[in-house]
């Protein structure tokens, strides 16, 4: 106890069960290890008895180990549907016993009746193959329409009508029931030769209620059409989808009123529905029009003509629409019959087609531009489209109202006239359709080969130089010759005439020197008379100053004044007197002037 | 007139058609080297052929048939970038030649981007220049010149009244006539046109590879140069399209390496 107690004093005793609780936990995976060693294998199904609506739960535990080599071997199950659920493992304490082990979920869907052995099952762990037991399961009959239970989930396949004609436009209509939650829908629609759907708009969802029961309805339309005569069976449509279960336990009704894992939710479910017979007659012989292109269904014709008077060479246009429900796509480009009155040109036909929960729907459009050419009152030609008519199982033949084209002269009623009589000219023999040119191809053009001259045409204006000279130079050239003009034009008497204008302003310069003398005084006089009057005088006396003069048409008394002053000049100089007084100088301009005056 | 004017008159025209002359002289080596050339083009040897043409261009000899040439081997080389610029020089020399314009138009149909018209001015349409090439446009000028200074010597000896009336209308014309000229120098000196030559260009916002990517240029768009930093070139499409590119991108439809005289660069002569 002593030494008890000094090995574990007091308080130590928590703290050993804590201690020995971890270490059990750390040594948890030896007994795990060592508990492997007893493998056993279990087959589970949720139930015995199923229907071809029903999914069961299956269930395969492996016991003592928590892995296997290879996913489980299935026996027995060739006549179900298989989808994997998920695998989880576990380990559990029982009894002070550590069990692990490997769970494997399946969801399988009976494809037929009868009475099935499900397993055994074979899972390979550590190489080595360990077998489950195997159970019964008996399948029968989905429930039928009208009965009293037809489960939580549904689905039915209808169609408007069993008894069609080829080609006729039918609504195949698919509708699912359900009152639980369901997710990931995927519709598998009957494939089959001859027979083609087209889904109309989008799925329709509402409630309904059926044998009491009210269920949310997802409605889906498709427009069937079969394109060969004969007794066809529609086969089923396979639709795939999950239920989703909100708890552990199921809130569905019988069918899912079952245990469950706890750690699964969803179960995939594939529901069919079943087969329709349908019988195709063919398109009736009798009364079939000749110009009957298979259009199957009801259709109206509707034309305007706008507008309806017009001048000549103006253009009006004539607007087709045949619209209606069937085959639409078959609606005739309707050919429009050449017109003597007025041109006519066609415009591209568009078709428009919808989809309504009644159907396919479609309007064709076709449209022509009439150019008249001649003044008058015109009937358009009607045209007529035909079709067969699956409600009344006759054919019928549409014809496009009666329009009337008033035209009146215009402006380019003598273009179109003209272009008409070009078209006779030409010899064809009527009016011409003319196309416009088609462009085949694309390419540049052929390189220039012709090499006669390889230099650039008046480059040589490239020079700046020369530029300039043949630009200055005319006016150059110009102003030379104007000048050598003037100059050739200077005549002996002009330029007497210009000397004399001249002869005063020289005699005036001459006498401004300071102290000129009497002697120059003659001379400048002299030169003056010479320039003045054109003379040639080489010595000047007074007498010939004065006679000179009155030859000239100066006055006696000015003539005779300008003797006397040469007179006084010639005595000065003989008198040895050089130089002249102001006076002098005066005295000689002022007659000077007075005889420039005087001279005629 | 007398024969100091007459002796004046040929001593001009004699000047004039020798400078023609001169200029219009071609060697019979050049006229080879272009059947050469036109020989390897027609045997599919387009690199030889553009090697021949740029040659004669080189030596002078780049008439618009040259370029035209030149253009169809490029197209054919697949390069529509100097395709496009070479079009463009040759319809500078030959404006009128309906080959070109059509193989011009096929090659812009060919580009990527859309074409813009970045020459047309509506004076230019209007005094019907768009037909006539620079050089002619000269001589045209120069010639109506000589006819209106004749017509004024021929007044300064013999003033009739059909010389005076002649010579007023010389007198509205030549007025015309300088406009026309003035206009068309005008066009020339401010054509700052370039083609783009690369496959794909980047127009950036600013000079510099990091700027903002603005929009991107394909071979053969033509486009207007505005100014040069460094590497780079402002360029101009629109008013709403401009920016900047790596200048080796881009070649000049017109050097700018002197007003008319022709000078070489790059190998190509001014057009």
């Amino acid at each position: 106890m002593r030494i008890a107690k000094i090995l574990f004093p007091e308080g130590t005793g928590k703290m050993i069960k804590a201690i020995a609780g971890i270490l059990c936990i750390l040594l948890l995976p030896m007994f795990t290890v060592w508990a492997a060693d007893d493998v056993t294998v279990t087959l589970r199904l949720d139930r015995v008895e199923a229907t071809l609506s029903d999914t069961l739960r299956m269930e395969i535990h492996v016991s003592g180990s928590r892995k296997s080599d290879a996913p489980p071997f299935l026996h027995g199950l060739e006549s179900f549907l298989v989808t994997n659920g998920g695998t989880s493992s576990r380990m559990e304490f029982i009894n002070g016993k550590v069990n692990s082990g490997i769970d494997y979920t399946y969801f399988i869907q009976p494809r037929k009746t009868g009475e099935f052995k499900i397993g055994p099952v074979k899972v390979n762990v550590d190489g080595k193959i360990y077998e489950s037991g195997s159970q019964s399961l008996v399948v029968r009959t989905a429930s039928q329409p009208g009965s009293s239970d037809r489960g939580p989930v549904f689905i039915q396949a209808s169609i408007s009508s069993q008894d069609i004609f080829v080609d006729e436009q039918v609504l195949y209509t698919l509708k699912l029931y359900y009152r639980v939650n369901i997710g990931n829908l995927s519709l598998g629609l009957p494939e089959m030769e001859y027979v083609s759907f087209h889904q109309l708009g989008r799925p329709l969802e509402y409630q309904s209620t059926d044998e009491g029961r009210t269920y949310q309805v997802l409605e889906i339309r498709h427009a069937m059409m079969v394109s060969k005569q004969g007794d066809f069976i529609i086969t089923p449509s396979r639709l795939k989808l999950t239920v989703r279960q909100a708890g552990s336990r199921s809130r569905l009704g019988n069918s899912f009123n079952d245990s469950f894992s706890g750690f699964s939710s969803n179960r995939p479910l594939t529901l069919t529905t079943d087969p329709i017979n349908l019988h195709v007659n063919p398109l009736p012989k009798e009364g079939r029009p000749a110009d009957f292109t298979g259009l199957v269904g009801t259709f109206q014709v509707a034309s305007t003509l706008e507008p309806s008077s017009l001048k000549a060479g103006e253009s009006a246009t004539l607007t087709i629409q045949v619209k209606g429900r069937g085959t639409v796509n078959r609606i005739p480009d309707l050919d429009l019959p050449e017109m003597d009155f007025a041109r006519t040109y066609s415009d591209q036909p568009v078709l428009e087609t919808e989809q309504s929960r009644q159907g396919i729907r479609g309007t064709k459009t076709m449209k022509w531009a009439l150019v008249p050419e001649n003044t008058g009152e015109y009937k358009v030609p009607l045209l007529s489209l035909s079709f067969f008519n699956p409600e009344t199982k006759k054919y019928h033949v549409l014809v496009t109202p009666t329009h009337y084209l008033s035209v009146l002269p215009g402006k380019s009623e003598e273009s179109v006239a003209r272009l008409n009589s070009l078209s006779d000219k030409n010899n064809t023999g009527g009016r011409t359709n003319n196309k416009e040119i088609q462009q085949l191809g694309e390419d540049i053009l052929p390189i220039h080969t012709d090499a006669v001259d390889l230099s650039v045409p008046f480059r040589f204006l490239s020079m700046g130089w020369v530029l300039w000279f043949v630009l200055v130079g005319p006016l150059f050239i110009y102003l030379m010759l104007l000048g050598a003009l003037r100059v050739q034009r200077l005549s002996p008497e002009r330029l007497a005439q210009s000397i004399s204008k001249k002869a005063f302003s020289t005699l005036k310069k001459r006498c401004q020197k300071d102290q000129i003398s009497y002697e120059d005084l003659i001379n400048a006089f002299k030169d003056y008379l010479n320039d003045r009057c054109s003379l040639s005088i080489g010595t000047l006396t007074a007498d010939d100053a004065e006679k000179i003069l009155r030859d000239q048409g100066v006055d006696a008394e000015t003539a005779k004044n300008m003797r006397s002053l040469v007179q006084r000049f010639e005595t000065a100089v003989y008198a040895g007197n050089h130089f002249n007084d102001s006076d002098a100088v005066g005295e000689l301009l002022g007659l000077a002037r007075v005889i420039e005056k005087g001279i005629s | 007139m007398t024969r100091q004017v007459r002796h004046i008159t040929i001593g001009i025209l004699v000047f004039v058609c020798f400078l023609n002359i001169a200029h219009a002289e071609t060697g019979t080596s050049f006229v080879e080297q272009f059947f050469e050339a036109n020989q390897a083009y027609k045997n599919d040897q387009f690199q030889h052929a553009a090697d021949g043409y740029i040659r004669l261009i080189e030596n002078g000899h780049g008439n618009g048939q040259v370029y035209y040439n030149l253009g169809n081997t490029y197209f054919r080389l697949g390069d529509l970038g100097r395709a496009i610029l070479f079009y463009e020089r040759a319809s500078l020399l030959m404006p009128r030649d309906d080959d070109l314009s059509f193989n011009l138009s096929h090659a812009r149909n060919q580009a990527q981007d859309a074409s813009i018209d970045l020459q047309t001015s509506s004076l230019n349409s209007l005094l019907g220049l768009g037909g006539l090439n620079r050089y002619e446009t000269f001589f045209a000028f120069i010639l109506l010149n000589v006819l209106f200074f004749s017509l004024l010597c021929i007044r300064l000896y013999k003033k009739t009244e059909w010389t005076y009336y002649l010579s007023i209308f010389l007198t509205i014309v030549i007025s015309v006539g300088v406009c026309a000229v003035t206009l068309k120098w005008y066009a020339w000196a401010t054509d700052n046109r370039a083609v783009v030559l690369s496959e794909e260009v980047v127009v950036q916002a600013g000079p510099d590879s990091r700027d903002t990517l603005l929009f991107k240029l394909h071979a053969g768009t033509v486009v207007r140069l505005e100014r040069t930093e460094d590497d780079w070139t402002l360029l101009q499409l629109s008013k709403d399209k401009r920016g900047w590119a790596e200048s080796k991108h881009l070649e000049r439809i017109i050097k700018r390496n002197g007003i008319i005289t022709q000078k070489k660069v790059g190998g190509i002569a001014d057009g």
